[in-house]
């Protein structure tokens, strides 16, 4: 896919663990995973809101777009 | 879901008495080139069959086997009655059992309305034009409605999809 989620990096670069930014976003462990492995077809604004504001940082940080 | 169960219970009696019919067709197909059929009085789709010649054979036997067609379609309406019970519904097996039961169905019709015009012409002599609700036009649109909800069913599963990986 076009769309590389770098969700992983932000994760480590705020030394958040995947299930404790689940809980603060209100996702389960399982949809977060999907997320980070790139299954995910689509992110709602307020997932990514929630994820922008728990990691404090901006959507472009999270998501790149790579050429195929 | 109630009425699921009744569909399920009347389409499992129907399966359960199709059983010894298939035996009786088998045997009676092969057995049918070895007596003959003027002695019997054997009526298809309201059209008497009473010469003993070959091709009348060969009607008879087509139009037995084509029956079987209908029960491998009842099988595979059986699967996908079996998985809406466990609310198994958008899933692959469902899609191509569908499509599955809408092919045999549609080449059921098609053949059934075949034999049923060459044996009008061919004991009857005469060419017939029905109006209304043909039985052989129904099992056609029975078919082809059944490939229908295939390609219905395989947008709901990628919609579906879709849905659940939407985080």
């Amino acid at each position: 896919m076009a769309i590389i989620v770098n969700l992983d990096v932000m994760l480590a670069k705020r030394k958040m663990r995947s299930k404790e930014l689940a809980e603060i976003i209100g996702i389960t462990t399982a949809n977060l995973s999907i997320l980070k492995s790139g299954k995910a077809k689509a992110v709602r604004f307020s997932t990514l809101e929630a994820i922008c504001k728990a990691l404090d940082c901006q959507p472009a940080d999270i998501l790149e777009y790579t050429e195929d | 879901m109630r009425k699921i169960n009744i569909l399920k219970a009347i389409v499992d009696l129907l399966w359960i008495f199709s059983m010894p019919i298939i035996l009786l067709i088998v045997g009676f197909s092969f057995a049918v080139f070895f007596i003959d059929l003027a002695d019997f009085n054997i009526k298809i789709n309201a059209v008497n069959i009473n010469q003993n010649d070959l091709l009348s054979k060969v009607l008879f036997v087509i139009s037995a086997l084509n029956y079987l067609l209908i029960i491998a379609a009842l099988h595979f309406f059986r699967k996908i009655l079996n998985h809406f019970i466990r609310v198994k519904i958008f899933e692959e097996s469902v899609i191509k059992s569908f499509q599955q039961t809408g092919n045999l169905l549609t080449i059921s019709g098609f053949i059934s309305l075949t034999i049923s015009i060459i044996s009008k012409i061919y004991f009857e002599q005469k060419i017939t034009l029905e109006f209304g609700l043909n039985q052989h036009l129904v099992i056609i649109c029975l078919g082809l409605f059944f490939l229908v909800l295939s390609e219905v069913f395989k947008i709901a599963k990628n919609q579906k999809q879709e849905n659940d990986f939407t985080i």
